[in-house]
């Protein structure tokens, strides 16, 4: 779970508090699920136990006491090689979609109303990732975006590919 | 998202129970459609589906061999030739997937063409095709020839051309087929958007979903009709 | 090798090999008929039209003949350019599966050499049969009554016949001369092994044949006043074949900037889709239709002369069957060139139209009607041909007749003779474009099926 290196990457532009880093944290990643709050300061405590966050400051005030944290130098160095390591490409864990598609085939049940469903439905969250995208203000939004709606493309392709095999071995039975 | 009709008392553009055959293959299957003004309707399914057979018929440049094709509720498959082609050119625009541009005409004479049918004159002709050129932000490309353009700024003149007249209708087969994800979506951000603060509606035949993902609603289309998963065939 | 050549052959399309064919075989044959008259003697044992059978006269009609080749080979090069796009493909996915550039280049040298060497054997058979039907002979071959007389019209001597070695290399030659002119044409086929390239505008048609032109014109200002200078350039044979040399070269280099110089005016002015095309397709491409706009230009040129000389003799009453019959033969020679001329520009217009059928078939969706791209090829031929006839006719007059044509001593016949020929070379040029367009007609149709819009 790389949540912490993002949150080390907010902090490495300059001292923030954990509901600043929330919100950072959701706008750099638009289109990924929003974090929670229990999150964040879990992780935040987790990495000042490590030592790579520090508290700036506490803001007092007239509300509840605010921590500010800020990266230490062991967390620009676990920050930075971090940022140098390429992801391991997979594998991935099969998806609710394909359980219920290979499930619905053992089954012999027609598949396809379910697929043109599911279909409709990819399609409607990527057209809202497109509109959201078309109004995103900067390019990094626009990045972070991509990724999303790549992904949902694939599901989407591998929905037709999927589609159009049921209806190929329907012909082929027939 | 259903995928058949549109708000059917309003449709522009209604194609219903289309057949259509190239020699041997049917490429249209009884396919019917509407399309509402201002729409951004893409047409999808895979290759051979009859997508684009279905695009030209509604745009009236081929003729289905039967079912009927309504523009603004009067018939237009059966008009004659002449009379078709003078409806394209008043009311419709076409961009396709690539070479559509004349290869002797400048970019700004390419977009000039449509006026020039319509009798504007050079100047005003050459000053309309100027301003679309510029509102697509190919300004600077006005005097290149077609050869030197990328995709992408093909693209725009192309789009350029096809919106030049005010058309109520654009159709585009597969505009992003040649060009690399992000000029595509430059292309469609440009179609889509002019084309809404124009009021035109949108055809769009593409395979790519997130091309299809600009538009308001999809159609997908299987062995020469409209997909209905519903009926089990 | 030899299979592949062939497959390539069959699969190349039918007209360009008729064409080349057609055009060698009737090249070969009008130049065995040269080489025959240049065999005859001072004194032939035969009996021919005078242009023939007078040695002091024989020299022009081989000039004429002569320069009959150059129409046919115009034709010949528009041919070969035919399905230039496709082959280029052809040929570079051969050069991907792995031929090489010098294997490329002899397929494509073999796609001509085939029908050109069939061409050229036909030839013989061609020289054949006009030798039997124009052939002279000791009772003067085909003849036409006049009155009481009765003129040999034969033109094909028979007394003497091309040695075995004449005919030989004339065949090699005219073979060889298609065989560089298809590899000229197809120069750049065997290049790169890619696709096709993106392709601007060439360089733009210099304008020294104008140049060389209006020289010539300045030359005969004072040959029409000191008679000495006129006599070295336009009757002493030496001079006459030089300076037909040296128009004929001048036109044939003037046609693309003309066509160029056309295209570049009418763009600027055109208001309608068939003109900006015309206009656009000259100024990118000049070459194939300055070509066909210097050969009607010399028609033009021949034209304005012999109206000219035709004026002078029915003024002065001379006009005999001599000279009706050898201007007869003219006019023949110019309307065949014409002809040529136009199957040229037709050859030309099948050329573009189908290089251009998506761009064409997209215009007929955008809305433009089938009959403008037909109206844009007539317009593009107009451009070029109505003002190269009408310069290239003025020229003629002017070069032959000078101020001698207003010469009121003269009387109206050559005023009129002439000025006839000032007004009718543009219009059969005219009619020569119009032709052209409507050989290609099914072309033109053809070229705007929405079939070519499809992706696949």
């Amino acid at each position: 779970m790389s949540t912490a290196h993002v949150l080390l990457g907010v902090l490495a532009g300059g001292p923030a508090h954990g509901y600043d880093l929330k919100r950072e944290h959701d706008a750099r990643l638009p289109g990924a699920k929003p974090l929670a709050y229990g999150q964040v300061y879990a992780t935040l405590a987790r990495l000042e136990r490590d030592g790579q966050v520090e508290v700036a400051a506490t803001e007092g005030g007239s509300g509840p006491e605010r921590t500010v944290y800020a990266i230490s130098e062991v967390g620009e160095e676990v920050l930075l090689d971090w940022l140098a390591t390429p992801e391991q490409p997979g594998p991935y864990a099969a998806e609710e979609l394909v359980r219920k598609t290979v499930t619905a085939l053992r089954l012999h049940r027609d598949a396809r109303p379910f697929l043109a469903a599911q279909r409709a439905l990819h399609l409607e969250r990527m057209r809202a990732l497109v509109a959201e995208q078309r109004a995103a203000p900067d390019v990094e939004a626009r990045i972070a975006l991509d990724h999303t709606i790549v992904h949902l493309d694939a599901d989407l392709r591998w929905l037709d590919d999927a589609a159009a095999r049921v209806a190929d071995e329907g012909n082929a039975l027939r | 998202m259903t995928s058949t009709d549109g708000s059917g008392a309003t449709a522009l553009l209604r194609a219903h129970a289309l057949h259509k055959s190239f020699g041997r293959t049917e490429a249209l299957r009884g396919a019917s459609v509407e399309v509402a003004a201002g729409e951004v309707v893409a047409l999808t399914g895979p290759s051979g589906s009859g997508k684009s057979t279905l695009l030209l018929c509604l745009a009236g440049v081929l003729r289905p061999e039967a079912g009927s094709v309504a523009y603004d509720g009067s018939r237009l498959d059966d008009l004659p030739e002449a009379t078709r082609t003078r409806l394209r050119r008043r009311e419709f625009g076409l961009v396709l997937q690539f070479g559509q541009l004349v290869p002797e005409l400048s970019a700004v004479q390419n977009v000039m063409v449509p006026l020039l049918l319509e009798r504007h004159g050079r100047a005003a002709a050459r000053t309309a095709a100027l301003a679309w050129l510029d509102r697509l932000g190919a300004a600077g490309l006005a005097d290149a020839l077609p050869g030197d353009l990328s995709g992408g700024e093909s693209q725009r003149v192309a789009m350029a051309r096809a919106l030049v007249t005010g058309p109520s209708v654009v159709f585009a087969d597969e505009p992003t087929g040649s060009l690399d994800r992000v000029s595509g979506e430059d292309v469609m951000e440009v179609l889509v958007s002019t084309a809404q603060s124009t009021g035109a509606a949108v055809v769009l035949v593409t395979h790519d979903n997130r091309v299809a993902a600009y538009a308001d609603r999809e159609v997908v289309l299987r062995d020469g009709a409209v997909d209905d998963p519903a009926v089990v065939r | 090798m030899t299979t592949l050549a062939l497959v390539l052959l069959r699969r190349g399309g039918r007209l360009r090999p008729v064409v080349v064919a057609a055009t060698t075989a009737v090249v070969t044959s009008l130049v065995l008929v040269v080489v025959a008259v240049l065999m005859l003697p001072a004194d032939p044992d035969e009996l021919l039209f005078n242009v023939v059978q007078e040695p002091g006269l024989r020299y022009g009609t081989v000039l004429g003949m002569s320069l009959l080749v150059v129409p046919l080979l115009l034709l010949l090069h528009q041919a070969l350019r035919l399905g230039n796009a496709s082959r280029q493909r052809r040929l570079a996915g051969l050069r991907i599966a792995g031929v090489t550039a010098r294997e490329a280049r002899l397929l494509g040298a073999g796609e001509v050499a085939v029908p050109a060497l069939v061409g050229s054997l036909l030839g013989i058979v061609g020289f054949g049969v006009l030798r039997s039907v124009l052939g002279g002979g000791a009772d003067g071959g085909p003849s036409l009554v006049v009155g009481d007389y009765g003129y040999s019209v034969a033109l094909v001597p028979t007394s003497v016949t091309p040695t075995w070695w004449m005919v030989t290399s004339v065949v090699a030659g005219v073979t060889a001369l298609g065989v560089l002119l298809g590899l000229r044409t197809g120069s750049g086929v065997s290049d790169p092994p890619h696709g096709v390239s993106r392709r601007s505008a060439a360089r733009a048609p210099r304008p020294w044949g104008a140049c060389v032109l209006v020289a010539l014109v300045l030359l005969t200002v004072p040959a029409a006043v000191v008679p000495p200078v006129a006599y070295a350039l336009f009757v002493d044979g030496f001079g006459t074949l030089a300076l037909v040399a040296v128009t004929v070269l001048a036109f044939v280099s003037t046609g693309p900037w003309a066509a160029h110089l056309a295209g570049r005016v009418a763009q600027d002015r055109a208001s309608t889709v068939p003109v900006l095309l015309a206009a656009r397709r000259l100024v990118v491409d000049p070459r194939p239709a300055g070509r066909a706009g210097a050969a009607v230009g010399g028609v033009g040129l021949v034209a304005g002369g012999v109206g000219v000389l035709l004026g002078d003799v029915v003024g002065s009453g001379g006009a005999d069957f001599f000279f009706v019959f050898s201007y007869v033969l003219v006019a023949l020679g110019l309307l065949v060139t014409l002809l040529l001329v136009s199957l040229t520009l037709a050859v030309h217009s099948v050329e573009t139209l189908t290089d251009r059928r998506r761009s064409m078939a997209s215009l007929h969706a955008l809305g433009v009607p089938a009959t403008d791209v037909r109206r844009s090829q007539q317009w593009e031929g107009y451009l070029v041909a109505v003002p190269m006839s009408l310069v290239g006719t003025l020229l003629g007059a002017w070069t032959v007749g000078g101020t001698a044509v207003v010469d009121p001593a003269a009387g109206p016949a050559p005023l009129v003779l002439t000025l006839a020929c000032v007004v009718l070379t543009p219009v059969l040029a005219a009619c020569a474009v119009r032709l052209a367009v409507a050989l290609t007609g099914p072309v033109a149709r053809r070229v705007v099926d929405p079939e070519h819009l499809r992706t696949a």
